[in-house]
């Protein structure tokens, strides 16, 4: 019974082991999820939109109407999203790489750096404020705007010690990934001879 | 279980806490008394308003402190009446910086055309007969330094105050002559009111004061009895309004006023007098005039 269990673990890589490789069926996955979520958000990001333009959500079928527009370039949902594309890409493209293999480690060093220039691009183009919308106006605001620029900065520290933690990662699992590789490599000669 | 990773996530939060912490404890005061009033002198500014001319001079001074312990960078305070587009600042101040912890004296001399601040008593009239005028507040500062930036930077307005005059005849009586585009408001407001549109009344003398400009003459006729009488008129000619005019007048003056006052000239500039033309609208509107 015992060594049928060892058999059987040395026949096969663990999930455990699987977690440290490099995989393509892991990309497949996870570009599904992030399909999933893009339009998740985008449906999000609509109701917000409605919600501001008319203050209520009965019009949302007819703001739908205005996609067109926010989905041009210059648009609303256009900036927003279309901005983050390189950032999904990127992870999704990270996901390849097995926990403890240098490309998992640049991957995640990228994708701060991406975020960093993505904060800063953004708030760049909106001239460092955000203003406020319409619907306020019945609150007796009539005009609200926010620097942005400390908090740009504050954000961007965040990501940048953010750095730290692919490093870390790739520091700690460095081994277990040559060992799940062994592993691997071994299992493939097994099944070549 | 990944150790690596572990200790560098520890080392992020620490790093984040830490900028986060040493930002809060130089910005905030450690004091209860200081939390509790971070600017102190508001209440002991003095308010004056003086006739000069065509103008009124509202004359603001005073000192106020800052308990805070950092410097509030850009401090902007201004006092509108009206709303939206069609608002006229009463007095701005341009604070600069409060310096952490030292009095700021304030002096401030600014001059509202009462040609405008007059016209606004035609637009807040109720069904009721109680005058109310909507005065909008700014206030603009950035406060919180970290790394030579500021993490609060606001600009906000507000309108949701309220400015009630008393008015001791109910409802002003209004009337238009469509010949001439005569549109004419009549109200009697108590005296010995304390917001600042009573004072501006309780400092005019009684009589007429008449605003030329081409066709267009607007005027303010006072009386002075138990209580002030104020009758506005704004005449134009038989073909067109004396917004129409006056209109025609900003365009070609890159939206600046000229009027004529006791004989001689005062310009308004071009967010008073775009206040004054939406307020002159306002007073044809309520007259009865149809378009």
């Amino acid at each position: 019974m015992r060594d049928d269990t060892i058999r059987r673990e040395e026949s096969k890589l663990s999930g455990e082991e699987k977690k440290y490789l490099n995989s393509k069926a892991r990309v497949v996955k996870r570009v599904v999820i992030s399909i999933v979520e893009y339009i998740a958000i985008f449906i999000l990001m609509m109701v917000i939109a409605t919600y501001m333009e008319y203050g209520s959500l009965d019009k949302f079928v007819d703001s739908l109407g205005n996609i067109g527009a926010w989905l041009s370039p210059g648009g609303m949902i256009f900036n927003a999203l279309v901005g983050f594309l390189p950032i999904i890409a990127l992870s999704c493209i990270g996901v390849y790489f097995g926990e403890g293999t240098v490309g998992k480690m640049v991957f995640g060093i990228i994708k701060c750096v991406a975020i960093i220039i993505w904060l800063l691009l953004v708030f760049q183009g909106a001239s460092h404020s955000l203003a406020l919308p319409e619907v306020f106006s019945s609150m007796g605001l009539e005009n609200l705007t926010v620097g942005m620029d400390g908090l740009v900065k504050f954000m961007c520290m965040v990501f940048a010690t953010c750095i730290l933690i692919p490093i870390g990662e790739f520091a700690g699992a460095r081994k277990k990934h040559k060992r799940a590789l062994d592993h691997k490599l071994r299992l493939d000669d097994d099944k070549d001879f | 279980m990944n150790a690596g990773k572990l200790v560098a996530q520890i080392a992020v939060v620490a790093i984040i806490v830490y900028c986060s912490y040493s930002a809060v404890i130089s910005a905030i005061p450690m004091n209860n008394e200081d939390m509790k009033n971070p600017i102190t002198g508001l209440d002991t500014l003095s308010i004056g308003t003086s006739l000069d001319g065509a103008n009124l001079k509202v004359t603001v001074d005073g000192e106020i402190t800052s308990n805070l312990p950092q410097d509030v960078v850009d401090t902007k305070f201004a006092l509108f009446v009206g709303k939206g587009a069609s608002k006229i600042a009463l007095f701005e101040l341009n604070l600069g910086n409060l310096v952490s912890k030292q009095a700021t004296s304030l002096a401030k001399t600014i001059s509202i055309p009462i040609c405008t601040l007059l016209a606004y008593s035609c637009s807040g009239v109720d069904d009721t007969g109680k005058l109310t005028i909507p005065v909008s507040t700014q206030i603009a500062f950035k406060y919180f330094e970290w790394q030579q930036s500021y993490l609060v930077d606001l600009d906000i307005t507000v309108n949701n105050k309220q400015m009630p005059i008393e008015t001791t005849v109910g409802a002003p009586s209004f009337s238009i002559d469509k010949a001439t585009n005569t549109a004419e408001m009549t109200v009697e407001v108590a005296s010995g009111g304390s917001t600042i549109l009573e004072s501006v009344l309780d400092s005019l003398t009684a009589g007429s004061y008449e605003f030329t400009c081409g066709d267009a003459t607007f005027t303010a006729d006072i009386t002075k009895g138990s209580n002030i009488g104020l009758s506005l008129t704004a005449a134009g000619t038989a073909d067109k309004t004396a917004m129409a005019i006056l209109q025609e007048f900003m365009d070609a003056h890159e939206g600046k006023l000229t009027v004529t006052y006791g004989g001689n000239p005062y310009e308004i500039d071009s967010t008073n007098a775009a206040a004054f033309v939406e307020m002159l609208s306002e007073l044809y509107k309520r007259a009865g005039a149809t378009a």
